[in-house]
């Protein structure tokens, strides 16, 4: 073993010190990406430096079409997941009490899950046009699934003995739900809200970008269309900080509301 | 003689209890479709005949197979880059944990970034034709492979690769003989994540400045009025995507065969 | 306990649905005018229906217009059928393949006019200046972009490539948006584009060569920007559409002696700047009605280059307005 490799080993398992690693390397890559820019390595019509972009990101930040923009995708994508979440939730913690529906649906909803929502769009089109109730049509389309299936798992993973024990202690069947069921099942829950949350951002703006409906990503086609470059990219960066804020924000949310469940897990020795 | 008859009837009654519970609804739910639409006035809600017909006669055969087949290359093409991309870096990644944590923020923005966003900029660095589809393809179906596959690394039994390593066993031999089969369960689950991503962008990927292909044939389809043509593509591509899964998951039952019997210990 | 915020939100959701959902128009505003929504492109060939609006031919007929902006022809097409817009522009060919396809839509007024001569026409075929074509005929087997498949753009390209003796059958198509198709035979990655104003224009000043006009060598003096409504709204509201149509077409007369006003309406309907508006070729606009031998050039093409497979009656198609 090198004296080296055990001092790098130990040096990344601290975690402590990550933190300014971590700043340090996404500092350099920009800094390389610059240096290639500049020295006209990377097409600047092709792919811009990141102070052009940088710059762009400004501008658009700071004029008021962006925030309107991103308010129409964010409304879309919030009510979708909502929608979604009262259709789906409910139906799949019901489905998932019955072994009989559950094996009876799976087929069903392994196939129309597979059917990329995307694939949608020119139906939804049909219907509504490129406006925001179609964008709600292809999100709740699609974000349905994930949170279904997790929920019909979820209520399948009760634990058995639990839901015994609530039986044998004569609990009426809400109160066995409420109290054994949906709290087991909470987690699964969850997971699919996150996913159901992921793939509503990403239906709403393709909806905004094949379709056209009025959004972030109707602003990015319309960039692309003009071959404004760095607008383009500051948009495309702009949606990838609001997909990891919407992940971050849910990470959190999900420990504070599961916080009970969490502490309840026995720690593995 | 009449034992075994009786086990074989009394095996295939209850394989066929399983298939029936399995597929009831299915057909009810398409044989009402059927009787629902038929005979129906509705634009946009043609009947199922029609949409079965159009199914026939332009999707599957010659025709079909015009827009069905680039897809499907262009879908593996894309797929197999990824897969190739994502385990090599993941088990970089995962191996050498102080790159892993340092490059983490990096990884985590590009994920972020939605994949139909990057469509105009892959028209823009690629311009129309496969190149574009492909690279699509594979920057967004890498990152769940990329994750699973640093996830399954890092979880290798630490105590099977110390053993190997005061044995001197070469890097190498370690990575592919116990590393890679070890964290083979993860990779297929990142595998599976990442078929269904390709295949939505390979839809989505056709449907902006693309001369053939399933998204491209169901837009077209829908601009020209073609209802039944329309619906007859969803459902094909649903067939399809199905089809692949199950494809998928035979292959990961073959690959993760030798897994299972590689960590069965003696006496479990 | 649970139940409640669940059924709750799910109520709260169900309403915001049914908010955002239906919002049907009124039938008439406070001071009588009709209020009528018109679905557009921000292109000039649009340039009678901002005039109509801007110089009051609307008001004066009490009709209260409201100017959205749709993708396409093809795009509005659904945005009619379920209301949201009660006339809407569109290219002929888009609304001969919905009536062929018994979409219940009627054409009812025409917008600009193709030219009949190739220096007015605003129509044309793009390549690169060093790029071996030298007419439509050298098209044969190359890639040619268009804004939309199956549309005006491919059926004038391939009549011109057959008149001038190529074989049409042998380009291929490809869609891209009109202002991407410069850039994209700039760089190679198409061989021509059939491009309009104001890219013509553009096109040829950033180094770009024409090589033909496709659209006043295949059909001279037919609509190229025709209004649609629905059947049903048509029929129920006659005197709303005979009042729109009279209005465009008083739009279009006026526009047609008054060439230069194209360019006014333009600065503020367009997002073309001013000094290329000066520059461009405009549309041609004229106060005729509409008339169906004006569409039968183009449907004669569309059966041709098989966009529909027979041809369609075009008397049922047109809301024909008293002269």
């Amino acid at each position: 073993m090198t004296a080296p490799g055990a001092l790098l080993r130990r040096a990344g398992a601290r975690g402590g010190g990550a933190g300014g690693v971590k700043v340090l390397t996404v500092l350099g890559v920009l800094a390389l990406w610059q240096l290639l820019s500049s020295t006209g390595a990377l097409a600047a019509d092709v792919i811009p430096s990141p102070a052009a972009i940088g710059v762009s990101l400004v501008g658009v930040l700071g004029g008021p079409e962006f925030w309107q923009a991103l308010g129409l995708t964010l409304l879309s994508w919030a009510l979708g997941l909502l929608v979604s979440i009262c259709l789906a939730v409910p139906v799949g913690l019901l489905l998932g009490a019955s072994e009989l529906a559950y094996r009876s649906c799976r087929f069903t909803i392994d196939f129309l899950r597979t059917i990329p929502p995307v694939a949608l769009v020119p139906l939804a089109l049909l219907l509504y046009g490129a406006t925001t109730q179609m964008k709600l049509v292809l999100v709740v389309l699609g974000a349905v699934w994930p949170l279904l299936l997790q929920s019909m798992y979820g209520v399948h993973q009760v634990d058995l003995v639990a839901r015994e024990t609530a039986r044998s202690y004569r609990l009426g069947r809400w109160l066995r739900t409420a109290f054994v069921v949906l709290p087991s099942a909470a987690p699964f829950v969850f997971t699919g809200v996150r996913i159901a949350a992921t793939m509503a951002l990403l239906l709403t703006i393709g909806a905004e970008v094949i379709g056209g409906a009025p959004g972030l990503g109707a602003a990015m086609a319309l960039a692309q269309t003009a071959s404004d470059i760095p607008r383009l990219f500051a948009l495309v960066a702009a949606s990838a900080v609001l997909g990891v804020l919407i992940n971050t924000v849910l990470a959190r949310v999900e420990r504070r509301v599961l916080s009970w469940h969490v502490s309840q897990r026995p720690s593995r020795g | 003689m009449a034992r075994v008859a009786a086990t074989f009837a009394w095996l295939t009654g209850r394989r066929l209890a399983g298939i029936a519970v399995e597929l009831w609804l299915p057909i009810l739910l398409f044989a009402g479709w059927w009787v629902a639409s038929s005979g129906s006035a509705s634009l946009y809600f043609v009947g199922l005949d029609s949409i079965l017909g159009a199914l026939r006669d332009d999707w599957l055969g010659e025709a079909g197979a015009a827009n069905v087949l680039p897809s499907l290359r262009n879908l593996a093409e894309g797929f197999l880059l990824a897969a190739f991309i994502g385990v090599v870096l993941g088990t970089v990644l995962g191996l050498v944990r102080p790159l892993g944590n340092a490059v983490s923020p990096i990884v985590e923005f590009l994920r972020s970034v939605p994949g139909v966003a990057l469509l105009p900029i892959g028209l823009l660095i690629f311009g129309i034709g496969s190149e574009m589809k492909v690279s699509l393809i594979a920057y967004g179906s890498v990152w769940p492979i990329l994750l699973n596959t640093i996830d399954g690394v890092r979880s290798v039994d630490a105590i099977k690769l110390d053993v190997l390593r005061s044995y001197r066993v070469p890097a190498h031999l370690r990575i592919l003989g116990v590393v890679l089969p070890s964290a083979a369960p993860r990779i297929m689950v990142g595998l599976r994540t990442s078929l269904s991503i390709a295949i939505t962008i390979i839809v989505f990927s056709e449907m902006i400045g693309s001369t053939d292909g399933i998204g491209y044939a169901i837009l077209q389809a829908q601009r020209n009025f073609e209802i039944p043509q329309m619906w007859a593509g969803m459902l094909a591509l649903g067939v399809i995507g199905y089809l692949l899964n199950i494809g998928f998951r035979g292959v990961e039952q073959l690959v993760l065969r030798r897994h299972r019997a590689m960590n069965t210990t003696p006496g479990s | 306990m649970i139940r409640r915020p669940i059924a709750l939100a799910g109520l709260l959701a169900l309403t915001l649905v049914v908010a955002a959902c239906g919002s049907a128009a009124p039938a008439q505003n406070a001071d009588g005018s009709t209020p009528i929504a018109v679905g557009t492109s921000s292109t000039l060939s649009n340039a009678s229906l901002y005039y109509a609006d801007s110089a009051g031919a609307f008001a004066r007929r009490k009709l209260a217009a409201k100017l959205t902006v749709v993708q396409s022809g093809a795009a509005a097409i659904p945005l009619l059928l379920n209301g949201q817009l009660q006339f809407a522009a569109a290219d002929p060919v888009s609304a001969i393949v919905a009536a062929n396809k018994n979409i219940p839509v009627t054409v009812v007024a025409t917008g600009s006019v193709t030219s009949d001569a190739a220096a007015t026409d605003s129509s044309s075929i793009l390549v690169r200046a060093d790029s071996p074509i030298a007419s439509a005929r050298d098209l044969a087997g190359r890639t040619v972009a268009v804004n939309a498949l199956k549309s005006l753009a491919e059926i004038t390209v391939m009549s011109a490539i057959d008149k001038s003796g190529g074989d049409s059958s042998a380009v291929k198509f490809v869609e891209l948006p009109l202002p991407q198709m410069v850039d994209a035979v700039s760089r190679g990655q198409v061989d021509a584009a059939a491009e309009n104003e104001p890219y013509s224009t553009q096109g040829v000043h950033g180094g770009l060569r024409k090589i033909a006009t496709p659209l006043s060598e295949a059909v001279p003096g037919s609509p190229q920007v025709i209004y649609l409504a629905e059947k049903r709204y048509a029929a129920e509201h006659q005197s709303t559409v005979r009042a729109f149509a009279e209005a465009i077409a008083e739009a279009g007369g006026y526009l047609g002696q008054h060439p230069d006003q194209v360019r006014t309406v333009g600065r503020t309907s367009t997002a073309t700047p001013p000094d290329v508006l000066g520059r461009i070729v405009l549309p041609v606009f004229n106060g005729d009605r509409l008339s169906q031998a004006s569409l039968t050039g183009v449907m004669d093409l569309m059966v041709r280059y098989r966009v529909i497979t027979a041809p369609v009656d075009l008397a049922a198609m047109i809301t024909q307005q008293g002269p």
